[in-house]
């Protein structure tokens, strides 16, 4: 019985292990997409003058373990990615109609947002499934969740204001980089079969 | 009421700075020998500061600005910020005040983000052509800033040199870290001899950071030296020698292999004659001046074959005792003089008839003679028995009871004293026992005897017995000859005696048994 699959599973693993080797590099370059894309946004809109945002300039504590991650698993960094682009397309679908970006550069980022969130989710399907540490990444996402909370809970103090919406955007810029490290290390590594 | 006058102008001053101060900098960061370095330009250039104080804050922290160490009261409108900022994720809030006499002219605001506007400025470098690589020496800061692990704005770059001949770029990359200190040297090599090429450098940063590409330095290669081609060339001519050398060594081995040359001169042993006694070998005599003996051609009709298988015709023709086509001929007689009253001239019966034909052999006979009868060895092996001669060698005469029959070139032989060589018989090689040996080798004589035209005939005193003569039965007769009836006559008894008659034959003129 067994080795009437054997030969089967032998051929998905292979074919997984072959398309995560690719995805893994279309993940490098397309993350390099996004965060250009973001930048361009950035630069786009200045809702005021940054003397005026000074004083509402605010700590959203990013979690440590987004920024250096104590395990090099593979499972830990698409974790994190995938989280990170799914609270950032969350945010920014839901304030598509800002005053000051214009639709065309946001619609180009978002897309962008959501092919990257496509290729993580493909990734994270041909990964087998790893029973041991997933309390560690559920954890590691709430933290992430938290902080996009806290994100979420300061625009809506602020009222969605100019300054509140540069502060954001820089925000999401800096997690951008930080996690962009990441990627290239996931495209150097070989999938685990 | 000048000192109110003067106060509002400067308020209204520094109402107009502070209002225009955030677009009145453009700030400029760039990683000049991995140091961040700020630079900032005033929009308007009417106003000159004499000195400037940098502050700076992050945006991502809520903290106050602070100012950056080494660069308050600075005549320079830059800054080292290497030790201020080393976060290339982070953005940063550069703040300058400008001013002159103690009075701010400028104060501006502005914000910088590494990743996204540092400008990275290539290392200075030279390059040193030679005849098919280039040395590209690059000229980086002595040492790095300390800095926690993990922090530089130097970080995760590499160096690209890229170098172009006629109309083609080649890239090399170089991962750059906190070893890549000091000059260092880059060698491009596998490159074409006298042809130009141009180099340039620039710093590759996985970000988003602006590259600044060096200017071109270009040079052209000298020329491959002729030491270098000549000694190719040399090499060249050198296998080409030893190929030729070992051409021909093959050559002549196989012309020596297959005797073409250096032919052996070594004998085997057997044919080695060194050393041999001479004896064996007597010398030959010298000729004799002699008379010529009486020869009794016997004429008959004889058949010759002219080797025609046509027609066989018996005709007349007579072989001659010489030179006939078919028959075998006498050749150099040479004999003793006959003696008038010489006992062997006696015996012969009056000599009329021939005794033989003798003719010088090919090659001389042994001496060595018993019982008048001749045992010789060596090229032929006379032997007699019964009174026969058996012999070998090239002639196949052979007699019994006082017939001649032998091998060889002849081995006239005699019986019974039939035979006396003094005098009348030119040269007997078998002489009789008492007649003792010959006194010399010169008696003996070597002829060639046409048995078809010979009567040979032993004198004898005794009448009882018939002399012996050859007997040729195959030969055609002619009755008419008289000659011929005498040598049928005497072949008749001949015939009665030896049984082995039939099996005498004339092959090539010898008598063989």
């Amino acid at each position: 019985m067994i080795h009437k699959h054997f030969r089967e599973s032998v051929l998905v693993l292979l074919t997984s292990s072959t398309i995560l080797s690719l995805e893994l590099k279309l993940l490098h370059l397309q993350q390099r997409r996004v965060n250009r894309e973001s930048s361009k946004l950035l630069k786009k809109w200045q809702p005021s003058s940054i003397r005026q945002c000074l004083p509402h300039r605010k700590d959203f504590l990013l979690p440590q373990e987004a920024r250096y991650p104590h395990q090099d698993e593979k499972g830990y960094a698409l974790t994190i990615l995938h989280e990170m682009l799914q609270q950032i397309f969350s945010l920014f679908q839901a304030n598509t109609s800002l005053e000051g970006w214009k639709e065309s550069h946001m619609e180009k980022f978002l897309i962008e947002l959501h092919q990257q969130l496509e290729y993580l989710e493909t990734l994270m399907g041909l990964q087998t499934d790893q029973k041991s540490n997933t309390v560690g990444r559920e954890k590691l996402r709430l933290q992430i969740k938290m902080y996009f909370r806290r994100i979420r809970d300061y625009l809506e103090n602020q009222e969605y204001s100019g300054c509140a919406w540069t502060i954001v955007q820089v925000e999401v810029n800096r997690c951008l980089f930080f996690v962009f490290p990441l990627t290239g290390k996931l495209s150097k590594q070989e999938m685990d079969p | 009421m000048p000192w109110a006058r003067s106060a509002a102008a400067i308020r209204l001053a520094s109402l107009y700075l502070m209002a225009s101060s955030d677009e009145s900098c453009i700030f400029s960061l760039a990683l000049r020998n991995f140091r961040p370095i700020l630079s900032w330009e005033l929009t308007n250039r009417s106003i000159v500061p004499t000195h400037y104080t940098l502050r700076h804050t992050l945006m991502s922290k809520g903290a106050d600005l602070e100012l950056v160490p080494g660069c308050v009261n600075i005549t320079r409108p830059s800054c080292d910020l290497t030790h201020a900022w080393y976060s290339l994720v982070e953005t940063y809030l550069p703040w300058v005040i400008g001013s002159r006499g103690g009075a701010t002219l400028v104060n501006c605001v502005g914000k910088v983000s590494p990743v996204l506007e540092m400008i990275l400025e290539p290392p200075e470098f030279e390059i040193v052509g030679f005849v098919d690589h280039i040395n590209v020496i690059l000229k980086f800061p002595p040492s790095l800033p300390k800095l926690p692990p993990g922090e530089g704005l130097w970080l995760r770059l590499s160096l690209s040199i890229e170098e172009e001949s006629e109309g083609i770029v080649r890239q090399h990359l170089l991962k750059i870290d906190e070893r890549t200190t000091g000059n260092f040297t880059y060698v491009i090599d596998k490159l074409i001899p006298n042809t130009n090429y141009c180099v340039s450098v620039y710093l590759k940063s996985e970000n988003l950071s602006k590259l600044l590409r060096s200017p071109w330095k270009c040079t052209r290669l000298p020329p491959r030296p002729e030491s270098v081609s000549s000694e190719s060339a040399s090499i060249g001519v050198l296998t080409i020698l030893f190929l030729m050398a070992a051409v021909l060594g093959g050559a002549v081995a196989v012309l020596k292999r297959i005797g073409y040359i250096c032919l052996r001169s070594k004998f085997p042993k057997v044919l080695n004659f060194d050393g041999v006694a001479i004896w064996a070998f007597p010398k030959l005599q010298p000729l004799e001046a002699v008379a010529v003996a009486e020869v009794i051609h016997i004429h008959r009709k004889r058949k010759v074959w002219d080797y025609s298988y046509g027609d066989e015709s018996d005709g007349d023709e007579e072989a001659a005792p010489r030179g006939s086509g078919g028959g075998y001929t006498m050749h150099g007689l040479a004999v003793r003089a006959l003696c008038p009253e010489s006992p062997s001239s006696a015996t012969l019966g009056g000599s009329e008839e021939a005794e033989s034909l003798m003719a010088p052999g090919p090659e001389p006979w042994p001496a060595e003679r018993t019982s008048g009868a001749y045992e010789g060895k060596g090229t032929w092996g006379a032997q007699r028995t019964s009174g026969a001669y058996e012999g070998k060698g090239t002639w196949g005469a052979q007699r019994t009871s006082g017939a001649y029959e032998g091998k060889g070139t002849w081995g006239a032989q005699r019986t019974s004293g039939a035979y006396e060589e003094e005098g009348t018989w030119p040269a007997d090689p078998f002489p009789r026992e008492d007649s003792g040996p010959s006194k010399s080798p010169g008696d003996r004589i070597f002829f060639n005897v046409d048995l078809n035209s010979v009567l040979v005939r032993v004198p004898d005193g005794d009448g009882s017995e018939a002399p012996a003569m050859l007997c040729l039965p195959e030969e055609p007769v002619d009755s008419d000859d008289p000659e011929d009836s005498a040598a049928g006559s005497e072949d008749a008894p001949f015939d009665e005696n030896d049984t082995s008659r039939s099996d005498v034959g004339i092959g090539d003129g010898y008598m063989m048994r």
